[in-house]
């Protein structure tokens, strides 16, 4: 597999202004069409209810990469990842203790909070 | 100082599954933005999006294992608030609803609009609205309570167990430290004591996850409350509990209703 990933960069496949690079597999670049053939498959109701040979025909159409389109039938969001060369992310944005920060905020700084609270009431 | 007429903050949902969800309006402000952030939960989610606009930056590299997430979140609203400051139109792209389990938008949005920026958030779809469509729960039936699930073990809550239960985050349940992504048995081994205060170790939950990519089936792997240690579970996992019995009727109440009625 030929791949653009560089030592040091944050994520695999991506580039030092932490953007993705196209990854070529056998000689197909590959990366922009399965995004665009999910984003499809995401858009279109009958592509997400469709049979094995559909996708297979719409896969081709697509020009996906063979492992790919095997990761993709099968259905096996991880090891469609792994031949990307993505990694899991970490997306936990909100935690029980943030409750006692806010009330520390307040104790700390109450105009301002007070202030927030009059904008955002005032907005629509 | 107004600086209301130079950057802007506008918060948008892109929804849970890849190509599905997200809103016209809300590729309209991704597409439309000087700079685009993106906090999701899937990096070819996080490649869609690069799709979208030149100028794409992901924030999960705030993110990192011994950080506190408080610090994270708090980086990630001053990488927004900065290019606001420089006068940019700026686009937040979060998965789900931008304003659900999710610090930073609002944070953002608060601070853009005290420093006289116009801020505001669009709503996506979020992992509750899988959850009623993939498990076939109306909230409105029994009614349905949602806490996050460190919260929920932390403190006291009155639970009503004649509703659906849903506690989110639950593989990270009792992290105090708010800096690892995944705890572990023992962690819910004592959500399962704080849950049979309330339910039986024989009652039915379930793990719920939506599915992000739309090649995915969600998550609903049933089990006995008392078997959940035992389960895998990850960031994106959400526990769901069944009502432990019916509703309980309030007769005078009911008798007071029905004199109104006949009044009129």
């Amino acid at each position: 597999m030929m791949s653009t990933r560089r030592a040091g960069l944050p994520y695999p496949g991506k580039t030092d202004d932490n953007r993705f690079n196209e990854l070529t597999i056998g000689g197909i670049v590959t990366m922009s069409n399965v995004i665009e053939f999910l984003e499809k498959m995401g858009q279109n109701a009958m592509l997400r209810q469709a049979s094995h040979e559909q996708i297979t025909n719409e896969l081709a159409k697509a020009q996906v990469e063979a492992s790919l389109c095997e990761a993709i039938l099968a259905r096996d969001a991880g090891q469609l990842k792994d031949l990307m060369g993505l990694r899991p992310m970490f997306y936990i944005q909100m935690d029980e203790e943030d409750q006692d920060e806010e009330r520390d905020d307040e104790e700390q700084a109450p105009k301002q909070v007070r202030e927030t609270d009059r904008l955002v009431a005032a907005l629509p | 100082m107004d600086n209301s007429s130079s950057g802007s903050l506008v918060c948008v949902g892109v929804g849970i599954t890849l190509g599905s969800h997200i809103s016209p309006l809300a590729r309209s402000h991704i597409e439309g933005a000087q700079v685009v952030f993106t906090g999701v939960s899937d990096a070819v989610v996080e490649m869609w999006l690069q799709q979208m606009n030149p100028d794409v930056r992901s924030l999960q590299p705030f993110y990192g294992e011994g950080i506190p997430r408080m610090e994270t979140y708090r980086r990630m609203v001053e990488a927004m608030l900065a290019e606001v400051r420089l006068g940019k139109k700026v686009c937040g792209a979060f998965y789900g609803h931008p304003g659900v389990f999710a610090w930073a938008p609002h944070r953002a949005i608060a601070q853009a609009r005290l420093e006289g920026f116009a801020a505001h958030m669009e709503p996506g779809i979020s992992s509750e609205d899988c959850l009623y469509a993939d498990l076939g729960i109306d909230p409105g039936q029994v009614g349905c309570q949602h806490y996050e699930a460190s919260q929920f073990m932390n403190y006291r809550r009155q639970v009503d167990t004649s509703a659906w239960l849903v506690l989110w985050q639950v593989g990270v349940a009792g992290d105090s430290a708010q800096a690892r992504f995944a705890t572990g048995p023992a962690y819910l081994e004592l959500l399962v004591e704080v849950l049979e205060r309330h339910y039986g170790p024989e009652h039915e939950v379930i793990l719920y996850q939506a599915a992000t990519l739309p090649i995915q089936v969600p998550r609903m792997d049933r089990l006995r409350l008392a078997d959940l240690p035992q389960a895998a579970t990850g960031m994106g996992d959400t526990l769901v509990i069944a009502p432990a019995r019916p509703l309980d009727p309030d007769p005078q109440m009911r008798a007071r209703l029905a004199a109104l009625g006949s009044l009129q």
